[in-house]
């Protein structure tokens, strides 16, 4: 199951996470981690002047059942010192597949909350005649910097064609050497994707693009900005911004080019 | 075997901000005056208001992408002339004696980051 605070950030108030295996985590400031009585740690991102601490709760502990003393602290602490609402962003896959994954909306309607089912946003652009780099004339260490420009303009929705053809507006080209591709497609989603989703997409993708015959496939997957947490449950922040995405490139031969781009308050991945 | 090679790269050449201008809604601006050479003016103009003409002419903006419905639009700027160019357009006042702000959105280091803003999507059916 995962969910995440809806409306909340990270680098202002309280955020709440829940991951698999049933570890929720939660990102508190100086005041709330004090009223809330639970045993967390400073972030690492914390300073003198914000003070920011990190409360992890294991929920599928042995000692974490109704009647115990860990799961009645932890819900005392919750209802009773402090009561912290939030609205959550929230998925499950269930283990067993004759169970409907929508099952667990109808639980949580059951008990009182409101829900609403919110779907994926989907785009798709297609681009004739988009000017593009050749990966195997290039030297892809050396310019992986202005390769992963290229897939952010190609995001952004610029206009790569336009390169140096008007110097004073903007002097942006696309890296050399580069060809012309007569069909290329960019497809969206937004939304609250699981890792399970985007794995299935990326199998896809590589069958696509062995059977396609087409000469790479990438996939870029932005993680929430104010996520509490980002690769290999490392902690996360937001100063300026709050990025941390990847892009994976796939090609035909089984090799494939992986950018993971984190800001100036995560840990490098 | 598997061979992999991995590039850590802790300083990026470019910064990206997403920005926008907004008029006075009393005094607005025509928006058909106002296309991309024209923005790109405004953009210097508040540089060279705040640094002169050397800050100027040191700091080398690019406009990717220019909305001119909305009056906005994607920047590009050397990472070291980031700071001076985000003091400079918060600091603009006024363009062609009009009363305007300018509003930064979005900042990072990666183009690809600006591409979605999960604190302004809206979740929904």
């Amino acid at each position: 199951m995962y969910c995440l605070s809806s409306k909340t950030r990270i680098d202002v108030g309280q955020t709440v996470a829940v991951v698999p295996p049933g570890i929720m985590i939660l990102s508190v400031d100086k005041d709330v981690y004090n009223q809330l009585g639970l045993t967390g740690s400073e972030s690492v991102f914390s300073s003198k002047q914000k003070k920011k601490y990190t409360v992890q709760i294991n929920m599928t502990d042995k000692s974490f059942t109704p009647g115990k003393k860990n799961y009645d602290r932890v819900q005392w602490c919750f209802k009773d010192r402090l009561e912290l609402r939030f609205d959550f962003l929230f998925t499950w896959i269930p283990d067993d597949d004759s169970i409907h994954s929508a099952s667990v909306a109808k639980y949580f309607k059951d008990a009182g909350y409101s829900v609403s089912l919110c779907k994926l946003h989907k785009s798709v652009k297609t681009h004739k005649n988009l000017i593009m780099p050749t990966f195997c004339d290039l030297d892809i260490l050396e310019n992986a910097e202005k390769i992963l420009e290229w897939f952010g303009a190609v995001a952004c929705d610029i206009d790569v064609q336009q390169g140096t053809s008007d110097g004073y507006v903007s002097t942006f080209e696309a890296p050399d050497p580069a060809a012309i591709s007569t069909h290329f497609s960019h497809v969206r989603w937004q939304g609250l994707i699981t890792p399970h989703c985007i794995s299935v997409l990326i199998d896809k993708l590589r069958l696509l693009v062995k059977a396609g015959g087409l000469p790479w496939a990438g996939i870029t997957v932005h993680g929430f900005a104010d996520s509490p947490i980002s690769w290999a449950r490392n902690e996360h922040g937001y100063q300026t911004a709050g990025e941390n995405f990847y892009t994976y490139i796939i090609f035909p031969d089984d090799s494939y080019l992986l950018f993971m781009a984190v800001g100036s308050q995560d840990v490098c991945p | 075997m598997q061979i992999f090679e991995r590039k850590v790269q802790t300083k990026s050449s470019f910064f990206y901000l997403r920005v926008s201008l907004e008029f006075a809604p009393e005094d607005p601006l025509q928006r058909e005056c106002l296309t991309d050479v024209y923005f790109k003016q405004a953009i210097d103009n508040s540089v060279r208001q705040l640094f002169g003409d050397v800050g100027m002419a040191s700091i080398s903006v690019d406009i990717l992408k220019y909305n001119q419905d909305e009056l906005s639009a994607i920047l590009r700027v050397p990472s070291s002339g980031f700071s001076k160019l985000w003091c400079a357009l918060t600091l603009m006042s006024s363009y062609s004696k009009k009363r305007c702000v300018f509003r930064v959105h979005q900042v990072s280091p990666y183009l690809m980051a600006l591409s979605v803003n999960s604190r302004e999507f809206v979740h929904s059916q």
